[in-house]
């Protein structure tokens, strides 16, 4: 199954909309925010902590999240994200292609 | 004590054995040892087995002598050990009594049983409280109907935006990996309501 990175902010009001449709879509997704996450430690690859306003940070984190866990998509939910989820793309993709 | 003959802990022979060995290395047989629940946190109980000369003890004490040596216990601490095991253990990383204690075993250790509603509210009450107890919050269990488990976060969850990846992210998983009859799990909470949501009733 597809897995893609959601990129949330704790206070999102997307955040249900964003997990319903991944659902409806049969994708697993981890979540990633700048918050750790209730039940992380139990649920392995379901949350990635981020560092706040720090992409070059952000981006090795989920660099090093996605030699783990195979990435298909990196989508951020909000504009706030959408820097380091590019970034971090292009080096995944990088990595695997060149 | 419901029997006065009946040891309310059981020691094994290896433990029994190491005590009387314990009171012969301190050149008398008049002591007794208590054994006190340290700590009954669910996370990590720990207890506490002493030595204690026969005019320590105190007049509320649970005392039982059946082993060769009498067994002291505070009456708070008589009714958590009661049915655990004293054993005494050798290996290459801990040496010492171990205390196998069904009232206050582990988190995640306790196996599920009863009913699908028991099991899935045991589960809840195992592994998903004390996680999302770290960040104020709390499930209840409010129903389990047609194989499918109907749930009322509360605290930090209720009204929080990520409310939903905790559902279907944590407590979905863990609920379907410790009780995997469940169909589905419903969250039935008002999250607009509560003391501090992130999202407000709508108007």
């Amino acid at each position: 199954m597809s897995r893609v990175l959601l990129l949330l902010s704790r206070t999102s009001y997307r955040a249900e909309a964003f997990v319903a449709a991944a659902h409806r879509l049969h994708v697993d997704i981890t979540v990633g925010s700048n918050h750790r996450q209730a039940l992380a430690d139990l649920t392995p690859g379901g949350a990635l902590t981020l560092g706040v306003g720090d992409i070059d940070r952000s981006v090795a984190s989920i660099v090093r999240f996605a030699s783990d866990y195979s990435l298909t998509a990196i989508v951020a939910a909000e504009d706030d994200f959408a820097p380091v989820a590019a970034a971090a793309m292009v080096k995944i993709v990088s990595y695997h292609y060149y | 004590m419901s029997d006065p003959s009946k040891p309310p802990v059981e020691f094994t022979n290896l433990a029994k054995d190491k005590v009387l060995h314990f009171m012969q290395m301190q050149g008398t047989e008049s002591l007794a040892v208590r054994v006190q629940v340290a700590s009954p946190s669910p996370l990590n109980p720990r207890y506490d087995i002493t030595m204690i000369e026969p005019d320590e003890k105190c007049s509320e004490d649970v005392v039982f002598d059946g082993y060769g040596f009498e067994v002291v216990m505070e009456p708070e601490s008589a009714k958590l050990l009661e049915g655990a095991r004293v054993d005494w253990i050798e290996t290459l990383t801990e040496t010492g009594f171990k205390v196998e204690n069904p009232n206050l075993a582990p988190i995640g250790s306790k196996p599920l049983e009863g009913s699908l509603a028991d099991r899935v509210r045991q589960a809840i009450d195992q592994f998903v409280n004390p996680g999302v107890a770290q960040h104020g919050g709390h499930v209840t269990l409010v129903e389990v109907r047609d194989k499918i488990v109907y749930l009322q976060m509360g605290g930090g969850c209720q009204g929080c935006g990520m409310a939903s990846v905790t559902l279907s992210q944590g407590i979905e998983g863990i609920l379907r990996e410790q009780v995997p009859e469940i169909e589905g799990i419903q969250d039935v909470t008002n999250h607009g309501d509560g003391e501090n949501p992130y999202f407000s009733a709508s108007k």
